[in-house]
């Protein structure tokens, strides 16, 4: 060969070598391991339960260790990121969807994940209905097997929301579970799953550490190798070892987070509560007992709370007052500008207690006694109770707040403060008259709405009321539009039927949205970074969102190749 | 001999009443755990109404006449089978409980003892030197911070102590890093250091009561004839004040002391929550808050019993301390 010749092909390969080591090297350039410090729920003492069906199992089982078909990332509004689902179609009638399930997939004991082991979890929900949290059955009639990476649902009804709820089924390993005898008490000390932490060490009382899965489908992924969650029992030692740096995801309220959390370390402790993500926390008069049942005086006392005061004083300023239809920056989109408009006309979401007081004489409540309260128009007393969770320090200064402004403008409103399972029961039950509580937002918007105003919620014999309908309001029209929305997988149809859904709630006035709920989480950057921030909020960082959990354990890894304590 | 016979009799008919108490309250109080897990799970609007049917059927809670609840119920505790978790479920109640048991029995046992046996000891030199500095300070600061609200001391010492200066860890029982080993001394030495600064709040706090009642008893004693007939004997001033004075003053407290130990299990909530301890004591607060009966059940039943069993043994020390019982 000429030399020349030859001095071209070492230089070609020279420099191929160095492209590849240079491809390796990008590649490879994100530093591993560590063991990052997360905190769940408060638990006095953890017991071993990982089972996927259980009612409360510990916290990473959903999300973390099993995986979805399908994840709806909240920041993508309502865009699907597709996960153990590569992709699905709703058949022309709308009777029945396919879903294309990913292939390469290994469980973590190296079995292939497929068809089979979709087609038996949804087996297992069908024969033991206390496991269908989901409420799949109501919907879905059966599932068939196509091919090893197919499967389709036939449903029992048309229904456009049943993609989002079949998509976050998690599928469970056939090998395994269709050996235990009874799966509604096994406690799957062992789990066996795709997701990117899998393996169980040193469980103790106190703490357990979930490690990495070596057969994750997600290659080089999860960077990091251990999340380990100790047992904290309540949010005072949480934020002690939070400003301490002993944490390094949470998902806490921390008052004052500026001057004591952030304060600690400036660099590296962060924190996002997304304001105006979440969904709002409301006030619920119960309309079918008066004064609620008045939609006038619901109109009046949407104008007698000082939103500005709650969102300082109760909620530190981390949240922003919620608009009068509910709906925050996490749904823009969807906003109907003619809903707002008619809000701000009739004076809803804007603190002008004059304005209330107008509006209250107008319709007849006036002090009829003479006792300096106002009575109703027929004569009656009004004097009701507030109710609001015992223990919920943020929100019971807000429901105190709150019955100040009624007292303000003459309505004989005081505070009350069961615990949990008493005030649940009551708004359940309907054996309230005012209390304080969350909503639900969902993946679209309309869920915000359906949550609370659709009639098939409140059960037709025993009067239990389910989701969020605590405020008991609902009416044929808007019953109409719920059903037209299952029915059309449109998404501008769907919009309209949103649209009108909102002037609906405007006219209407159900319930009264007081501030986005803060998305507590706070993170330590100075161990693992990649979390979502608030310059960078690729998706909703709480250790306890379902939603978003598993993009985040996937996406932190080590600030350098010595911090995390690797060796 | 006629005695102990007695007293075990007595205290068999005393937990046949508290196993019959243990299965009528739960079943007295209005709605029952599978309304509230099912009330929890259908606000995500979601589930369905069926669904409540299924837990209650899973809970156990299945209809039948009271008095084959009854004795089942009666068997079941016997044989040691408290049923499946509410809360936790599907983990068993003794799973529940075991994982936590052990830890509150260690320190708050360990505590309470210690706590009486320097109170005692504390009280006996008060009343032997009364009127000097033991009598004068010891004693009234002690009992101010007996009256303190425990919560308080136990958070201040957490915040100066542990979290201000870090001489102490801030939570938790042994060091997160180390696995459990009872085996390993560094394992041994991490559970001893994690449990100062809780031990001392609670010795801190309950030592002051102590104090007081030994002393109070004390005093009552040592105006008796046979101590100065002791001391005119020409025995040791020592001798006089323990073994002939303390082990009389004891008796009294020793009843106190008895209730105290067989409280120990429920009893230790707060320094369970402020220093994030595995107790037990918060476990049956989560398990009330859930209203999950039957992990209720079974840690009432502890409870219930070890009070009994406590009140036995100081019985027994009874007669070994006091002849005129035999």
């Amino acid at each position: 060969m000429s030399r020349k010749l030859s001095l071209a092909l070492v230089i070609v390969l020279a420099l191929s070598l160095v492209l590849s080591v240079a491809t390796v090297v990008a590649q490879d350039d994100i530093p591993r391991g560590g063991t990052v410090v997360v905190n769940e729920s408060p638990q006095a003492a953890w017991v071993r339960n990982f089972s996927p069906f259980a009612p409360n199992p510990l916290q990473p089982t959903l999300n973390l260790i099993y995986e979805p078909l399908v994840l709806f990332n909240p920041v993508e509004g309502g865009a699907p990121t597709f996960w153990l689902a590569t992709g699905y179609e709703y058949a022309e009638d709308l009777m029945s969807i396919t879903f294309t399930l990913r292939e390469g997939v290994l469980w973590s004991d190296g079995e292939t994940f497929n068809a089979d082991d979709v087609v038996f979890t949804f087996g297992l929900l069908q024969a033991n209905p206390g496991l269908d949290r989901g409420g799949l059955m109501s919907f879905v009639s059966g599932v068939e097997k196509v091919d090893d990476y197919t499967v389709t649902f036939t449903l029992s009804r048309v229904y456009t929301q049943a993609d989002t709820y079949l998509g976050g089924m998690l599928p469970v390993p056939e090998h395994i579970w269709s050996a235990i005898e009874d799966p509604v008490t096994f406690t799957n000390d062992n789990p066996v799953s795709t997701g990117p932490f899998t393996e169980v060490v040193n469980f103790s009382e106190q703490v357990y550490d979930l490690c990495r899965n070596e057969n994750y489908w997600q290659e080089g992924r999860p960077y990091v190798d251990c999340l380990r969650y100790p047992a904290f029992t309540g949010n005072d030692p949480v934020n002690l070892a939070l400003i301490n740096g002993e944490v390094d995801w949470a998902g806490n309220f921390v008052p004052d987070i500026d001057a004591t959390f952030v304060a600690a370390d400036p660099e590296h402790h962060g924190y996002d509560f997304w304001p105006g993500g979440g969904s709002p926390w409301q006030f619920y008069g119960n309309t079918t007992v008066a004064p609620f049942d008045d939609v006038a005086f619901r109109r009046a006392m949407s104008a007698a709370i000082d939103y500005q005061a709650i969102v300082e004083i109760a909620m530190f300023d981390y949240t922003v007052p919620a608009s009068p239809i509910g709906l925050g920056s996490r749904f823009e989109t969807s906003i109907n500008p003619d809903a707002l408009a008619l809000g701000e006309e009739y004076g809803l979401g804007m603190y002008n207690p004059e304005f209330a007081a107008e509006q209250l004489d107008a319709a007849g409540y006036v002090d009829a006694d003479g006792d300096g309260w106002r009575d109703l128009p027929d004569g009656g007393p009004i004097e009701f109770t507030i109710q609001i969770v015992n223990g919920w320090t943020d929100v019971v200064t807000a429901t105190d707040i709150i019955a100040g402004n009624f007292q303000d403008v003459g309505i004989n409103a005081s505070m009350t403060t069961p615990d949990f399972g008493e005030w649940l029961n009551n708004l359940q039950n309907g054996t309230y008259v005012a209390s304080l509580g969350w909503s639900n937002y969902g993946r679209f918007a309309y869920n915000y709405f359906r949550d609370q105003i659709d009639s098939t919620l409140i059960n037709a014999e025993t009067g239990f009321a389910g989701g969020v309908a605590w405020a008991r309001w609902s009416s044929p029209e808007t019953d109409a539009l719920i059903n037209a929305y299952n029915e059309t997988a449109d998404a501008a149809e769907q919009q309209d039927i949103v649209n009108q859904i909102q002037m609906a709630f405007v006219e209407n006035v159900p319930a009264i949205p007081l501030f986005y709920g803060p998305q507590w989480y706070e993170y330590n950057s100075s161990r693992f970074v990649g979390w979502p921030t608030a310059e960078n909020r690729y998706t909703q960082g709480s250790p306890w969102a379902q939603g978003s959990r598993l993009i985040v354990a996937t996406t932190i890894h080590c600030v350098d190749d010595t911090s995390c304590g690797q060796e | 001999m006629r005695y102990l016979a007695r007293r075990i009799g007595f205290y068999a008919i005393a937990a046949f009443f508290a196993l019959t108490l243990n299965f009528v309250i739960p079943r007295l109080m209005p709605g029952d755990p599978a309304q509230l897990m099912f009330g929890r799970l259908s606000t995500s609007g979601q589930a369905d109404p069926r669904l409540l049917d299924s837990l209650r059927e899973i809970f156990g809670f299945v209809e039948g006449p009271l008095h084959e609840q009854y004795f089942a119920y009666l068997t079941h505790m016997l044989q040691g089978n408290f049923g499946i978790s509410v809360s936790q479920f599907p983990v068993p109640v003794t799973d529940v409980i075991a994982s936590s048991l052990g830890w509150t029995i260690r320190l708050i046992g360990l505590a309470t003892i210690l706590s009486f046996i320097i109170g005692t000891l504390l009280g006996t030199f008060a009343a032997w030197r009364r009127g000097r500095w033991t009598d004068n300070l010891v004693l009234p600061a002690l009992g101010i911070l007996n009256s303190f609200p425990y919560f308080w001391i136990a958070m201040v010492a957490l915040y100066f102590l542990a979290f201000g200066q870090g001489w102490f860890p801030m939570s938790h029982a042994y060091d997160l890093d180390l696995v459990k080993d009872w085996g390993s001394p560094e394992y041994i030495a991490s559970v001893i250091y994690h449990a100062m600064l809780p031990a001392f709040t609670i010795i801190l706090t309950s030592v002051g009561g102590w104090m007081l009642g030994m002393r109070n008893n004390m005093i009552g004693i040592l105006s008796q004839d046979y101590v100065v007939m002791a001391q005119a004997k020409g025995l040791s001033d020592r001798r006089v004040m323990l073994v002939y004075a303390a082990r009389n003053a004891l008796l009294p407290s020793l009843t106190a002391f008895g209730m105290s130990l067989g409280f120990v299990i429920g009893g230790a909530l707060l320094t369970e929550y402020v220093f994030s301890y595995p107790g037990i004591g918060l476990t049956l607060l989560q398990a009330v808050n859930a209203r999950d009966y039957p992990l209720m059940q079974g840690i009432f039943l502890m409870i219930t019993f070890s009070v009994l069993i406590a009140n036995l043994l100081i019985d027994l020390a009874y007669v070994l301390l006091d002849p005129r019982v035999r």
